[in-house]
């Protein structure tokens, strides 16, 4: 293991070298975007994969990278160097973590992402048998300590340490499977707050667990997005329990948690009062694609800037995400004409960044592309 | 008498109200009406259901308990098409390939096709690539279908393609995609003779395919 460990050591000075010549470190930049403070040089932003071969890697396998510590951390330290993008992360598998911990059997591919082989929950009374994890002990919990700890250690200084976490919605899905959860709802809405209930209080401890060993968590919640609920169950079913989990962590690092949610303003009924319920939340950040900005996959169109200003008067940064899609197929120039159509609206004021996937069969120009763009929208937007 | 039980029927349907649909559709097979009426206005009922959805009144969930419903209804009533005679307008499988569990998208489709008129078979989720050229030559279908939810299991699609060509049918079947890690962009990567983006585009694309 001393060679991959070796491996990163390399990758890191190579970083540190670049980074010196630059007017300021990517966490230096995300503290500025974060205090809504436009003196940062460049646009910030970066991008998660779930393949390594995503990003050029092929003497690492899907299976390896999803339960080796030091092989993921060298994984996401090589796309860095490599893209040069601001925003390397600790992105795992992170909806399958704290349930599989929770005694849900998964399979391990070698050239896939970890699938659930059965949901644990098949009725009722099966909830009771489940306990809390010990994040010290149980499945890949200690996985993903090991990770964020190394990752926090070998570059934390300079890129911070987001890791990829899951939220009680997302993770009651994963128990108890999302067609399950849907007849739930209809049929049992108190059996589904008894999971959500239990899912909370064992993502409490394991977050709390990974910012004791270095990291920030962003608990992801595709699960809860419009469509794949109606808004009216996301306020009954994901809001509440999301806030919970996120007003706990504050109370023990001191600091806002990023929730992941993602889609759907653009298709509920009433995207103002949506997104001011969610900024509300406590969340310090939020994610809007680009399917809710231009209206591609079925989405409707938002008004970004009337967007960006409710996000802005609620002091929730905005993260403007491209496709995958859109990284998968180019050409270059849309991918640099998103960018900066962006940053021309939402740069203006602060408190604006950017992410992405890297899917498999991306061409590396196109993520080239994507980060040249964020390079080249200075500071202040003319 | 029948009429008003059809109305409740598409209105139970709309409303994805799986065990009255069951209840209704038997109702009206006992009051001798039609199984090619029923399912004429299952379909209708489901394309208030599809028109709903893409105007952002409906959202998944609702999709998947009128699609329950369409499923449940569709049991009683197709050994009574079947034994009617009605001709199906192609054979169609179904699958997530391996390593995706994601069923939504796909059982979506699946009652979109049937409502359709096709005959289409569920190969479930996580299905490996030889086992759709096993299935596509076992079951004489006329497409194959696979989805891919996630960005990771899309490296599945092209070998799905593969597999057809091993198995020496390629040439005898169209190649479908979807799922909501795909695009149109991945047709030709994947080697597929189509993609689509919803259910009724599936629906649209295969009918083009097959030139009905």
């Amino acid at each position: 293991m001393a060679g991959y460990i070796d491996k990163i050591d390399e990758l890191v000075l190579k970083i540190r070298d670049r980074v010196s010549k630059e007017p300021m470190t990517p966490a230096q930049r995300a503290v500025k975007v974060f205090t809504w403070d436009t003196s940062l040089d460049h646009a910030f932003g970066g991008f998660a994969f779930w393949d390594p071969r995503s990003v050029g890697i092929t003497d690492i396998s899907t299976k390896e990278f999803y339960t080796d510590p030091v092989k993921m951390c060298y994984c996401q330290i090589y796309a860095a160097e490599r893209f040069e993008h601001d925003f390397p992360a600790v992105f795992a598998d992170m909806y399958n973590i704290d349930i599989e911990a929770c005694g849900t059997p998964l399979e391990y591919p070698e050239d896939s992402i970890p699938v659930i082989k059965e949901h644990p929950i098949k009725q009722k009374g099966d909830l009771a048998k489940l306990r809390i994890p010990d994040p010290q002990k149980d499945a890949r919990m200690p996985y993903l300590l090991e990770v964020t700890n190394l990752f926090s250690q070998k570059v934390g200084d300079l890129f911070g340490c987001s890791v990829a976490t899951n939220m009680p919605f997302s993770g009651v899905v994963g128990l108890r499977g999302y067609q399950n959860v849907i007849m739930d709802m209809r049929k049992d809405p108190l059996f589904v707050h008894e999971m959500l209930e239990y899912m909370l209080e064992v993502q409490i401890v394991f977050n709390k667990a990974l910012i004791d060993a270095g990291g920030a968590p962003v608990p992801c919640d595709a699960w809860a997005a419009p469509p794949n609920i109606t808004p009216a169950q996301w306020e009954e079913f994901a809001l509440p329990y999301a806030t919970r989990l996120m007003e706990a962590l504050k109370a023990h690092n001191g600091q806002k948690s990023n929730w992941f949610l993602g889609w759907g303003y653009s298709i509920v009924p009433d995207t103002e009062r949506f997104l001011r319920m969610f900024n509300a939340s406590g969340s310090g950040i939020c994610f809007l694609f680009e399917e809710d900005i231009v209206g591609r996959a079925g989405y409707s169109t938002i008004d970004l800037e009337k967007f960006y200003e409710i996000c802005k008067q609620q002091k929730v940064v905005l993260s403007t995400s491209l496709m995958p899609q859109s990284i998968f197929e180019g050409p270059v120039e849309r991918i640099e004409k998103l960018v900066t159509d962006w940053h021309k609206v939402c740069g203006k004021g602060g408190g604006h960044c950017y992410y992405t996937t890297v899917p498999l069969g991306s061409p590396p120009e196109h993520v080239e592309a994507y980060v040249r763009a964020l390079k080249n929208c200075r500071y202040p937007v003319e | 008498m029948s009429e008003q039980l059809i109305q409740t029927l598409k209105e139970n349907l709309v409303n994805g109200n799986i065990d009255e649909v069951s209840s209704n559709v038997k109702e009206l097979v006992e009051k001798g009406v039609e199984g090619k009426k029923i399912l004429d206005e299952m379909i209708a009922a489901m394309d208030i259901v599809g028109e709903k959805f893409s105007k952002n009144e409906y959202f998944l969930p609702d999709l998947i308990l009128s699609g329950n419903a369409m499923r449940a209804g569709l049991d009683v009533i197709l050994p009574n098409l079947k034994a009617s005679g009605a001709s199906f307008r192609g054979k169609v499988i179904l699958g997530s390939v391996r390593g995706d569990v994601h069923d939504v998208g796909k059982s979506i489709v699946q009652s979109t096709l049937i409502g359709a008129g096709y005959e289409v078979f569920d190969l479930g989720v996580d299905v490996a690539p030889d086992v759709f050229a096993q299935k596509a030559i076992e079951l004489e279908v006329d497409v194959v279908g696979a989805s891919a939810y996630m960005t990771t299991t899309t490296a599945m699609l092209p070998k799905v393609n593969e597999a057809l060509k091993e198995a020496g049918i390629r040439d005898k079947v169209k190649f479908v995609i979807g799922g909501a890690a795909t695009s149109s962009a991945y047709i030709e990567w994947a080697g597929a003779d189509g993609w689509g983006e919803t259910a009724w585009d599936a629906v649209n694309t295969i009918n083009n395919l097959l030139n009905k």
